[in-house]
């Protein structure tokens, strides 16, 4: 096969593009995964909340649910991100802003905040890192737990580490830097939490813990400290939204998955009533991907949609956004459930027109 | 460079394009593509005075303008920021020199000897790397008393390629420059080396719009007649590549046909490896290849990527039977063409290129490969391994004898 040709082409990298991908890619088939930008992974929580969303009414089918969540379980721990939680199951994980919310799956480090197993928490802040505030948050949950009639309390302290010394304000992704690269800086993060660790079942920290470490090394991290920690994802571009992209593009790739970032979709390639393809806005002159299938997880707001005869091609399938009204609480979840539709049904498609 | 007036407003302040930047994540004082890029462009729009200060620490490696989801091109507009900072005494003496990778080249071949002697004498180099602030630690490139010129071309082919090496090949590595003459060559090319002109990336890099604005006026005017007559425009180095598609592809058009005829240029450009694996593809590439039984690491140069031509040597390079090849995954070297030269970034430069060598020396490789000159130096510093450009191992893989 040519260098540029695939048997099913996604256009973009959010839930459901990757989702879709890495249901496509299962059974070897050849996929290019084309986005600008890295999605909404850095801007919200990543928690799935399933509970109350009508699959038919969405054109999803209750089966197709249960298959997509066990699918979408299995992808993030091959992946070393690992989500938990399921369908039947509810936790209340708590925010930045000092609240819960309730959901369905979260990713394992937040599934560990609900305030029901644990008694006496720590919030970690860090001096000089803003959009933290550990008092702030401590102070809120507690508020709640109160209101629950929970008893377990809830502690802010803010630590100071080395990068603390900077006469400005730190991001949390520049200590997510920090974490991966300097292994003194580890250290020193050790240090701090360790004491705190003492009399705490848990510590809820701002989402520090590296861009590129895996729930291997966060697991390291809690032995060495001897305590669970939940990382609360902060405001965007989030470092464990970030983690979370890497990790699984990591996974794509290493399934064999062509990964294309930077460059937007300048229009799909029709013939007849066929999608061939797509070309993509390169420097100099566009890049023309041939597929035998595309999956649009462009988001709603793509120019690819107006154009009818590639939206009402029968090789192209949509899914995320794109797909239809859902409560805007069921979004990630119709993401999983729609992208592993498209992926399924393209697996078995594009094999079959790349034969052609 | 660039006509940059539309994209502005679709800067939301996510926050991509911090997240994205090698210079970020090593050294927090750096505020970063967004205050630099679209925040500073629009001060200067209301004509409101800002600190370009920090302008020159941006390497100029496009990451933020790939990971921009809303398409801003905010490596252009810190450029802008760049082109109006005021530079004084050794600083702008040294970028001066550093913008004009032509001249150096073209004054240090003809002595190529006492250059080098110069730049390796550690009296000497240490007293120059002081005068020009240029960092003590990095051992110069050494240059060719025999650079490639338009006589190293070759007359003989069915189609016509426009070969444009670039100074670092040109210059410093004009042997290498041959193989890829040599390689075209084989696969029926006729082959024109075009004019000693730098193409411009390295002005606009260091803050020099006019600089590069003559580099892109001279390429156009000896360009244009070869594209129009059927020659495609042949890089090895792909931040020339880059250069000549990216940046030559968007010229403000001033209406006196240069901004035409440079997207002439931009769209007829091929990186080497992008034209090889074409021919690959269309089965018209000659693979007479021998063994050779290697264990190679890759590193994707960052204007590779801003290319948006995937990887085209793991594939090439892959087809050479007994190679094994793997692309070490680590964003950035921290070389960034001139950048890590200068002794105030070079421990920036290093810090940012850490993971690329710890990844590189784990995976254990006999050699390492990457398309870019400056990479393959940072690359050589950082591990002491032996660093090859890709083509010299398809060359060798031919093994071609003169």
């Amino acid at each position: 096969m040519r260098g540029d040709e695939f048997d099913i082409l996604v256009i973009g990298e959010g839930l459901s593009g990757i989702t879709a991908a890495a249901a496509a890619c299962q059974q070897g088939s050849r996929v290019m995964l084309a986005s600008k930008g890295p999605g909404t992974f850095v801007l919200g929580t990543a928690c799935i909340d399933v509970s109350g969303l009508d699959a038919d009414a969405s054109g999803l089918g209750t089966n197709e649910v249960e298959k997509a969540i066990s699918f979408f379980l299995e992808l993030t721990a091959a992946a070393g991100c690992a989500y938990e939680g399921g369908i039947e199951e509810r936790r209340l994980v708590p925010t930045v802003m000092g609240t819960f919310a309730e959901v369905s799956l979260a990713p394992r480090s937040l599934w560990k905040g609900d305030p029901r197993g644990i008694s006496k928490a720590v919030v970690v802040g860090i001096e000089n890192v803003f959009a933290f505030d550990a008092n702030f948050v401590a102070e809120r949950l507690s508020v709640y737990c109160e209101d629950m009639g929970l008893l377990n309390s809830y502690r802010g302290v803010t630590v100071r580490l080395p990068q603390s010394q900077h006469q400005h304000w730190l991001t949390p992704l520049e200590i997510g830097s920090e974490v991966d690269r300097n292994a003194s800086f580890r250290e020193a993060l050790i240090a701090a939490l360790k004491p705190l660790a003492r009399n705490a079942d848990l510590l809820i920290l701002p989402g520090i813990l590296g861009l590129n470490s895996t729930d291997d090394d966060v697991g390291e991290l809690e032995d060495v400290i001897g305590c669970a920690i939940c990382e609360l994802p902060t405001v965007p571009p989030s470092v464990t939204g970030l983690r979370l992209l890497r990790r699984l593009e990591s996974y794509l790739a290493a399934k064999g998955t062509e990964i294309c970032t930077g460059f937007s979709v300048l229009k799909l390639c029709m013939k007849g009533d066929q999608c061939t393809g797509a070309m993509l806005e390169t420097p100099g002159k566009p890049r023309t991907i041939h597929a035998g299938s595309v999956i649009l997880a462009s988001g709603k707001f793509s120019h690819l949609l107006e154009d009818e005869a590639v939206v009402n091609a029968k090789n192209v399938l949509e899914c995320g956004s794109v797909v239809g009204k859902c409560e805007p609480r069921h979004g990630n979840a119709v993401a999983i459930v729609s992208g592993y539709q498209a992926g399924m049904l393209t697996n078995q498609r594009g094999v079959q027109y790349a034969r052609q | 460079m660039q006509d940059n007036n539309l994209k502005l407003d679709n800067c939301v302040k996510c926050s991509d394009c911090n997240a994205a930047c090698p210079v970020m994540q090593v050294y927090p004082a750096y505020p970063g593509p967004k205050a630099l890029g679209p925040d500073m462009e629009r001060f200067r729009r209301e004509g409101v005075e800002s600190d370009t200060e920090w302008v020159g620490y941006c390497m100029g490696c496009h990451r933020c303008d790939l990971a921009c989801p809303h398409s801003v091109n905010v490596s252009q507009l810190i450029a802008k920021g760049k082109a109006d900072h005021k530079k004084s005494g050794r600083l702008a003496l040294r970028d001066y020199w550093l913008a004009r990778p032509s001249l150096v080249g073209k004054l240090s071949s003809t002595s190529a000897v006492l250059t080098n002697a110069l730049t390796h004498f550690s009296p000497s180099h240490l007293a120059m790397s002081s005068l020009a602030h240029i960092a003590p630690h990095r051992s110069l490139p050494n240059y060719s008393g025999k650079p490639l010129r338009m006589e190293d071309g070759v007359t003989a082919g069915t189609r016509k390629a426009l070969f444009f090496p670039g100074c670092f090949i040109r210059y410093n590595r004009p042997s290498m420059g041959r193989q890829v003459i040599e390689l075209l060559h084989r696969n029926g090319f006729a082959v024109e080396v075009t004019p000693d002109v730098c193409c411009g990336m390295p002005a606009g890099a260091n803050g020099d719009a006019a600089e590069a604005m003559s580099c892109v006026k001279k390429n156009v005017a000896a360009m244009e007649g070869p594209v129009s007559a059927g020659a495609c425009i042949v890089t090895a180095c792909t931040s020339c590549g880059y250069a000549l598609k990216g940046d030559y592809d968007h010229l403000p058009s001033n209406g006196n046909g240069l901004a035409a005829a440079a997207k002439k240029i931009a769209g007829n450009t091929y990186d080497l490896g992008q034209l090889l694996v074409e021919l690959l593809d269309a089965g018209e590439l000659r693979t007479d290849f021998q063994p050779k039984p290697m264990k190679l690491a890759y590193h994707a140069p960052c204007h590779l990527k801003s290319q948006g031509i995937g990887r085209p040597w793991l594939r090439l390079l892959r087809a050479v039977p007994g190679i094994e090849i793997q692309e070490i995954k680590a964003d950035c070297c921290g070389m960034a063409g001139t950048y890590g030269l200068k002794a105030e970034k070079y421990q920036i430069s290093m810090d940012i290129g850490q993971q690329l060598f710890e990844g590189i020396k784990a995976y254990k490789p006999d050699a390492v490969v990457t398309e870019c000159g400056t990479c393959q130096m940072q690359i050589d510093h950082g591990t002491g391994l032996k660093v090859l450009h890709p083509a010299e191992v398809l060359y060798a893989a031919y093994q071609v004898r003169r």
